[in-house]
């Protein structure tokens, strides 16, 4: 066995869990009767939108196709370089040091495709349509492609190196704070620059970050960190599928790094009076404070409804702010009660008037909260309409 | 002496493997320390998720009599969000400890099992040393009448599994009653007052070490020769 047969392999096999899981979440009904229609009406609303009508269409007049800023920047964010390693590598193959260069080698390459076609995806989806409203050649969009490729890659390789460090507030203000400087260079770059410095700099971000990549690819300082991010991409499309579920739940991949939490550091309380009560409103709020999925879910919920209300017209948008506010004191609701579902909690009275006034509470802040974002985001919606 | 938990578990096990554990009755007083005994797979920890309210699969009836109770798992269980001093801040709130009462106790405990420079981190990132050891000191925070302790010892060093047996000890003395699972025989042999010794799913013996040493006719030996000699003489 040499390492690209490994790799084959454990690509075969990160395929087919997925693939698992989807048809875990999409049997021969949810497909029938809800993906393929999705798919239908997507496909009619893109045809619609490229004849120069439809619901899209007429959104797209209004937004003048400002938002593929706002989505390249999504995109900039999604994804990794991977290394197909897993534990028990260390056990078995650390002896055969060279299957595993050639496997990280071959992890990396596979990235960088992965990442190629994500661009290529949304140039040959988005370029038909804009070039009814937006002048812009082969050539130039040849150059945007070549640069946010290699800007993408290197916010990768960035990452590579993030993995490895221990967390601080510090770092992270100093990766904020980089990725938005990049992120408004960039923006004067597409706007200003010829095609050719633009593909230039392209290049650059490319070459630098293969060369920072390959020589990450050769170390093993960071072997664990690697197996953990390894481990987490796995089971990301799993945890996201899992996370409307109170009786599933996803093996947590435990970061092996010594760290504290960045918010309340040294075990700072949120409440400053010790009761029952507010002891069960501090382990939730800091559970939705710390917890990436919890945070993630909530805001994706409040994302997906947000475009919708701008999207709709206004009695559509009624219905769907009602539906939001529904569904999500429904999901709090599910969190709460899973957050104190844990084994921790054993020999605690569950059943007391202290816990359902903190859970009651909990929900409504929070509730309260989420529905108000989705409350502004109709009202500014309407200054569109 | 009171009864503080008495258990009589007919049946017990999970939706996928129905009747683990059959006809299992064992009972703990105050001030006394029983070890459940048992090999892998014999149904110890079906017995605690029986007795906890855990159990997928129960027919039976466990009695608290009015005690509290402090669980200790044998795998870490923790909230991943929650630093250590966080988690004994939240059951000590939960359980209604004073908070200079409470600072006072963890600190003392977290001297005790050297955790005191970890206080403010996340345990999730810890060994799992360092973890099992979080679950000791949130379970003698509380001060319970009562503590169920599944495979205290995995992964505690030398000094720390010295200090917890001292105050199991301790514990014993003030009057708690404690329910132990463990694979660890010589240590029981030493601290615990009675044993109850599971195999293949039901009780096949009980008593003081000297009544395991009688029924198993190894007069003086050790808790493991009897356990060895009674499990080997119940399989053959």
């Amino acid at each position: 066995m040499n390492g690209r047969t490994l790799f084959f392999r454990r690509l075969f096999d990160y395929y087919k869990y997925q693939f698992k899981v989807l048809h875990a979440v999409i049997d021969w009904t949810v497909a029938l009767y809800i993906v393929l229609p999705a798919i239908a009406f997507v496909i009619y609303q893109y045809i619609d939108l490229m004849n120069g009508r439809g619901l899209l269409y007429e959104w797209s007049e209004v937004a003048e196709w400002r938002w593929l800023y706002a989505v390249c920047v999504l995109i900039m964010f999604t994804g990794s370089i991977r290394t197909f390693l897993m534990e028990a590598d260390k056990v078995f193959l650390l002896q055969k040091k060279e299957i595993i260069y050639q496997l990280k080698r071959y992890a990396l390459l596979y990235s960088f495709l992965a990442t190629l076609a994500k661009w290529l995806l949304l140039f040959f989806i988005v370029l038909p349509l804009i070039s009814h409203s937006v002048l812009i050649t082969f050539a130039e969009s040849t150059a945007l492609l070549c640069y946010l490729f290699g800007l993408h890659i290197f916010f990768l390789s960035l990452k590579q190196d993030r993995i490895r460090k221990p967390r601080s507030i510090s770092r992270w203000i100093g990766d904020t704070l980089v990725r938005a400087i990049l992120f408004a260079g960039s923006a004067i770059l597409i706007v200003f620059t010829e095609r050719h410095l633009l593909a230039l700099f392209g290049i650059l971000f490319l070459f630098f970050s293969v060369i920072r990549s390959l020589k990450k690819t050769a170390s093993f300082t960071a072997f664990e960190a690697e197996v953990t991010e390894e481990k987490k991409s796995r089971l990301a499309l799993a945890g996201l599928v899992m996370m409307m579920s109170q009786e599933a739940g996803m093996p947590k991949v435990k970061d092996r790094m010594r760290r504290k939490p960045l918010l309340y550091r040294n075990s700072k309380r949120i409440f400053k009076r010790r009761t029952i009560c507010t002891g069960y409103k501090e382990l939730f709020f800091k559970v939705m404070l710390r917890n990436g999925e919890y945070a993630r879910q909530m805001y994706m919920l409040l994302s997906a409804f947000t475009v919708l209300i701008f999207v709709s017209p206004i009695w559509l948008k009624v219905i769907a702010l009602l539906v939001y506010t529904g569904v999500c004191r429904y999901i709090l609701t599910l969190i709460f009660d899973k957050v104190m579902d844990a084994p921790f909690l054993i020999g605690t009275d569950k059943e007391s008037d202290e816990y359902y006034r903190a859970r009651k509470s909990c929900i409504n802040i929070l509730h309260y909260a989420f529905a108000a974002c989705c409350f502004l985001a109709a009202a500014v919606s309407l200054l569109f309409t | 002496m009171t009864n503080l938990l008495e258990a009589s578990i007919e049946q017990a096990g999970y939706t996928s493997r129905k009747k683990v554990l059959t006809d299992v009755f064992l009972e703990v007083r105050k001030g006394e320390l029983v070890g459940l005994i048992g090999a892998n797979g014999a149904g110890k920890s079906t017995a605690i998720k029986a007795i906890l309210g855990l159990s997928e699969d129960f027919k039976g009836h466990i009695a608290w009599n009015d005690c509290s109770f402090a669980y200790i798992p044998e795998h870490p269980s923790f909230y991943e969000e929650l630093t250590l001093w966080e988690h004994l801040d939240l059951i000590s709130t939960l359980h209604g400890i004073e908070e200079s009462e409470f600072a006072h106790r963890a600190q003392s405990l977290l001297q005790t099992f050297s955790l005191d420079h970890v206080k403010h981190e996340l345990p999730v990132t810890f060994s799992k040393g360092m973890q099992q050891k979080l679950m000791l000191i949130q379970a003698f925070l509380s001060k319970p009448d009562m503590y169920v302790i599944d495979e205290p010892f995995i992964g505690l060093d030398p000094i720390s599994t010295k200090r917890f047996v001292d105050m199991l000890k301790a514990e014993k003395e003030r009057g708690a009653g404690i329910l132990m699972c463990t694979h660890v025989l010589d240590t029981a042999e030493k601290i615990c007052d009675r044993f109850y010794m599971i195999e293949k799913g039901s009780l096949f013996l009980q008593g003081t070490l000297k009544d395991v040493q009688d029924k198993t006719g190894l007069e003086g030996q050790s808790l493991l020769d009897c356990f060895y000699k009674a499990v080997q003489g119940d399989r053959l």
